[in-house]
């Protein structure tokens, strides 16, 4: 099966001005021919398959915004090969834009003065949906997150979390094949984000919409994406399950304990080092730092026993607190990124590399 | 599903149309505001005029009387006032704030979506405001505009001037593109269209030579071409010919030149922010 988005090397440069500081230099910029190339995405290539659902990840400024603007077709690439729905976005705007659907979470695609009914039914006509597709998509929202009782207000008196909602509402009205959603949930309250998350994976189930989805939520991430791509830099450093990508890189855990009646400190944290290491031979890479009150123990789950560590823990201090935390996303990209750098593409470059081939249909 | 999309194809542009005619009536105060505005104006053009007049000591200046130039500065005025949608400043304030994003994801061409959001707001200001002052000005003056086919004529022309006029915008905004800047641009454009469409001044009185310059410039097809046939109660059908025609050419000209300005311009994009 042909996928419905084929990226082969995409690069996007920019061009920027190398500023001056203070006055004087904001005058001589004025004269400046000093410029410098920005690579934002630098050689990505991926092909995703109709229906999945894609997480697409990355610290702030990693490219991931511009690599999505190359596939709707608002960006052209500097050099590489984009194609979406079999054709290249930037030169088929209009035709690309009927089949794909897109959600920015920092703005809004709705008409800001008017009810959101009326948007609908504006969009309905822009994209030409339809009248029993229309219904059929509308009673389905209904049934899905019920906002009938919203479709009456304006989209400037709405809540953030509830113009968001109705902007992703409005991105799957005309049927699109693939939507777009860059940073749906940012700012969004827990409820409204669980909400959404419903939401696009019921969509994502009933009508087969390949989703590709930009976040900084590591909840998204996993309520959402069997698959997810990580790019840093612009360059694209993960390409894999999300499964894979825990045992693989995250396979980390945090214990954290805080002491009752004891201070913590840089000797009482190596004490309890030593001390789970002697007693577990296996457990030679366990670390122990202070942080804040408390004592945090970084587990790795796949050489040694996480409950031993967590039986050893528990007994070598009387304890007010215990908590264990997961591995944030940021931690593994950056572990990934740092795990880059150090053994040159060996670890990483090998699962993005077979993903290509046999990324499942 | 294509063959449905054929189908449709125009009812999708007429959507916009339908969205900013339902945009503008949620802000009503607008309107009073503004018909308010084109009264003051024509009353002040009236008084300065008039003190013109009265110091030339002259009946008649560059062949026109007083009324002649009240009813077409007048008029002008208030057509220039709802002819102008600020497209330049929308387009431009699209391209800073990186909300160009929005409308480059959608099924219609930037052009002609533009096109139809403009015109609305042109037929709701030409019936709030040109109407009613077109009736002010026929009592101040005396119903000196004459009634019949001139009016018919004015409209097809003021039609094709709005076109010309949109091209001009639509491509001045475009340079936005490049500068990420639209303030000087703009303004510029404002004093050049102004001046040299005779909107501000006729263009009869502008020296000879500069006015047959004038005549092959685009601009004064927007305003002094329907103005011309509006005040004229009719002229040979030679004149008319040919004003119509320049018109043509020019909006063919301009509409050519857009549509190509916009398919460079929009390549070198850069969505600011998020």
């Amino acid at each position: 099966m042909e996928p419905v988005i084929q990226l082969d090397g995409i690069t996007k440069t920019f061009k920027v001005l190398n500023r001056k500081t203070g006055m004087k230099g904001a005058v001589m910029d004025l004269f400046s021919r000093d410029y410098k190339e920005v690579c934002a995405v630098d050689h990505v290539t991926m092909s995703i398959q109709q229906g999945e659902m894609v997480g697409y990840l990355g610290p702030n400024g990693a490219g991931k915004s511009t690599t999505i603007k190359m596939m709707t077709g608002i960006l052209e690439p500097t050099s590489g090969k984009v194609i979406v729905n079999g054709r290249i976005p930037y030169k088929n705007r209009t035709k690309n834009a009927q089949n794909i659907g897109v959600v920015f979470g920092q703005r809004t695609q709705l008409w800001w003065a008017l009810p959101v009914i009326e948007s609908f039914n504006i969009l309905k006509e822009i994209y030409c949906v339809p009248d029993d597709l229309y219904k059929k998509n509308m009673a389905m929202f209904n049934d899905l997150v019920g906002v009938g009782d919203l479709y009456s207000k304006t989209v400037r008196q709405m809540s953030l979390g509830q113009r968001t909602l109705c902007d992703i509402l409005a991105a799957f009205l005309h049927d699109p094949s693939v939507v777009f959603m860059d940073e749906p949930t940012i700012g969004l309250d827990v409820s409204m984000k669980s909400k959404i998350r419903y939401l696009v994976s019921e969509l994502n189930k009933e009508k087969g919409t390949t989703i590709v989805l930009t976040t900084h939520d590591m909840g998204d991430v996993e309520a959402l994406a069997k698959r997810i791509v990580i790019i840093d830099h612009g360059k694209m450093i993960y390409d894999d399950d999300i499964n894979h990508l825990k045992s693989f890189f995250g396979a980390y855990r945090t214990i954290m304990i805080t002491p009752d009646g004891e201070d913590v400190s840089d000797e009482l944290a190596k004490e309890c080092q030593t001390g789970i290491r002697d007693i577990i031979p296996e457990a030679k890479n366990v670390h122990v730092t202070v942080d804040e009150h408390s004592l945090a123990i970084l587990v790795p789950e796949d050489e040694v026993s996480f409950v031993e560590v967590l039986q050893v823990a528990q007994e070598f201090r009387p304890l007010k607190d215990i908590q264990i935390k997961e591995i944030s996303t940021e931690t593994i990209i950056r572990k990934i990124y740092e795990g880059e750098a150090k053994d040159k593409n060996e670890t990483v470059a090998t699962p993005a590399a077979t993903n290509g081939n046999e990324s499942e249909a | 599903m294509t063959s449905n999309v054929r189908r449709f194809r125009f009812s999708r542009y007429f959507a916009y149309s339908k969205a900013s005619f339902q945009e503008s009536l949620a802000f009503r105060m607008g309107f009073l505001i503004s018909i308010v505005g084109s009264i003051v104006y024509t009353i002040v053009i009236c008084y300065l005029w008039k003190a013109i007049f009265q110091s030339a000591g002259a009946e008649v200046v560059n062949g026109m009387t007083y009324n002649d130039t009240l009813v077409y500065l007048a008029l002008a005025g208030t057509i220039t006032a709802s002819v102008d949608v600020f497209l330049v400043w929308d387009i431009g304030r699209a391209i800073q704030t990186g909300d160009i994003a929005l409308a480059f994801v959608r099924p219609a061409d930037y052009f002609t979506m533009h096109l139809f959001t403009c015109c609305t707001s042109i037929v709701i200001s030409f019936v709030v405001n040109v109407i009613p002052i077109f009736f002010l000005i026929e009592f101040i003056s005396g119903w000196a505009i004459p009634i019949g086919f001139n009016i018919v004529f004015f409209m097809l022309s003021l039609f094709l001037g709005i076109i010309i006029n949109f091209c001009i915008d639509f491509i001045v905004g475009n340079i936005c593109f490049y500068t990420q800047s639209i303030w000087g641009i703009n303004i510029m454009k404002e004093v050049v269209v102004h001046l040299l469409s005779g909107a501000t001044i006729p263009l009869a009185f502008f020296p000879d030579k500069l006015h047959d310059a004038m005549m092959f410039l685009p601009f004064q097809a927007i305003y002094h071409t329907p103005l011309t046939m509006l005040i004229n109660e009719s002229m040979p059908t030679e004149t008319y010919l040919r004003m119509f025609g320049v018109q043509l050419i020019w909006v063919v000209v301009l509409v050519i030149a857009a549509k190509l300005f916009f398919r460079r311009s929009s390549r070198v994009v850069t969505v600011n922010g998020g």
